[in-house]
């Protein structure tokens, strides 16, 4: 069900002048401003869990590897599809029908051999995101459905981990950005919860843009870049053209964040 | 009386039904009257608006707008 694989950290590169592992590889960011050498050595050792491996799975696994993330779990529980293809450029056609988890391992640890990859083939449950978050920095929900993404989010906050979450629905996205304890929280952002729904149409290049912000907000955090946005939403509507962040409210009522609300101890 | 704009695009537009422009409805309703009341009168199912916003601020379904006021709205978007 688990497959893990070690990384070769200094394979690309080796270490250069600044002492970095796999300075060649990274010498396009290592000059960025707040990010530098010590930066990449944050990267190199943080942890991050990333619940799906489709739409939004894509960029954001690709994306966390190339920036040189020492650590990536991933768990998925589905099988290649024709139609997943319009968005998901980790698979080809010949592999519809394969497992996603043993495809995307065998592509990340290609691309990015000096991350530790670990993939997790199957349905996520509390028990399995609580072992996955046990000594992780981040968690990232790029599932698809909302009982996941509240079983990540509530292992998450049990564990005191952030949370970036993700959703793509035809022109329009959104991204999250939710503190590991105190409020909002996933429940505070969806009040009225998020009923199933039959898998919505949606413009690959959308995930892409929303999966990529993804993956720039996952960074932002674990380098502490920029503003704060910890408690804010980015909704994103391709079609108008918009790109809007918002403060999330936290609800008074809410079962999870929610001072005024008695919870039983965990 | 007064007039409310909702603003919604892509999966939305089906039921918005735009008419002021190509993501825009004009409503009239009487004052106080909530989102989700005003949702109701026209025919839109709560349960097709995941979330709204006046501004840069997000609002529940108990929001009671002004007059004048445009509410974006979005659709629930799940997808991965």
């Amino acid at each position: 069900m688990a497959a893990s694989g070690g990384g070769r950290r200094g394979g690309a590169g080796g270490r250069g002048r600044s002492g970095v592992a796999g300075e060649e590889r990274y010498a396009r960011q290592l000059a960025l401003p707040g990010l530098g050498v010590i930066g990449q050595e944050r990267l190199a050792q943080t942890h991050v869990v990333v619940l799906g491996a489709g739409g939004l799975g894509f960029p954001v696994l690709t994306y966390l590897g190339a920036a040189g993330v020492g650590r990536i779990s991933f768990i998925d529980a589905d099988a290649v599809e024709l139609s997943n293809l319009n968005r998901q450029a980790l698979y080809t056609p010949a592999e519809v029908g394969q497992r996603k988890v043993s495809v995307a391992l065998e592509r990340l640890r290609n691309f990015a051999p000096e991350v530790n990859w670990a993939g997790t083939d199957a349905a996520i449950t509390l028990e399995r995101a609580r072992g996955l978050l046990a000594n992780a920095q981040l968690a990232v929900d790029c599932a698809d459905n909302f009982s996941a993404r509240r079983i990540l989010a509530e292992a998450a906050r049990q564990a005191r981990v952030p949370l970036v979450h993700g959703a793509v629905a035809g022109f329009e996205g959104q991204v999250a950005v939710l503190p590991g304890e105190g409020p909002p929280c996933l429940l505070c952002l969806y009040p009225e919860g998020q009923g199933s729904q039959v898998p919505p149409p949606v413009l690959g290049a959308v995930a892409g843009v929303v999966g990529s912000l993804m993956a720039c907000e996952a960074i932002r955090l674990l380098l502490a870049l920029g503003p704060r946005r910890t408690g804010s939403v980015l909704l994103v509507d391709v079609e108008r053209g918009t790109f809007d962040w918002l403060a999330i409210p936290a609800r008074s009522d809410c079962p999870w964040c929610s001072p005024a609300v008695a919870r039983p101890r965990s | 009386m007064m007039t409310v704009y909702l603003k919604g695009g892509g999966l939305l537009r089906e039921y918005l039904q735009p008419d002021v422009d190509e993501y825009t409805r004009r409503v009239e309703v009487a004052e106080g009257r909530t989102l989700r009341q005003i949702l109701e009168a026209i025919g839109i199912r709560p349960v097709h608006v995941a979330m709204a916003f006046v501004g840069n601020r997000l609002v529940n379904l108990a929001y009671v707008p002004s007059d004048g006021e445009t509410i974006t709205l979005r659709p629930p978007v799940q997808g991965g």
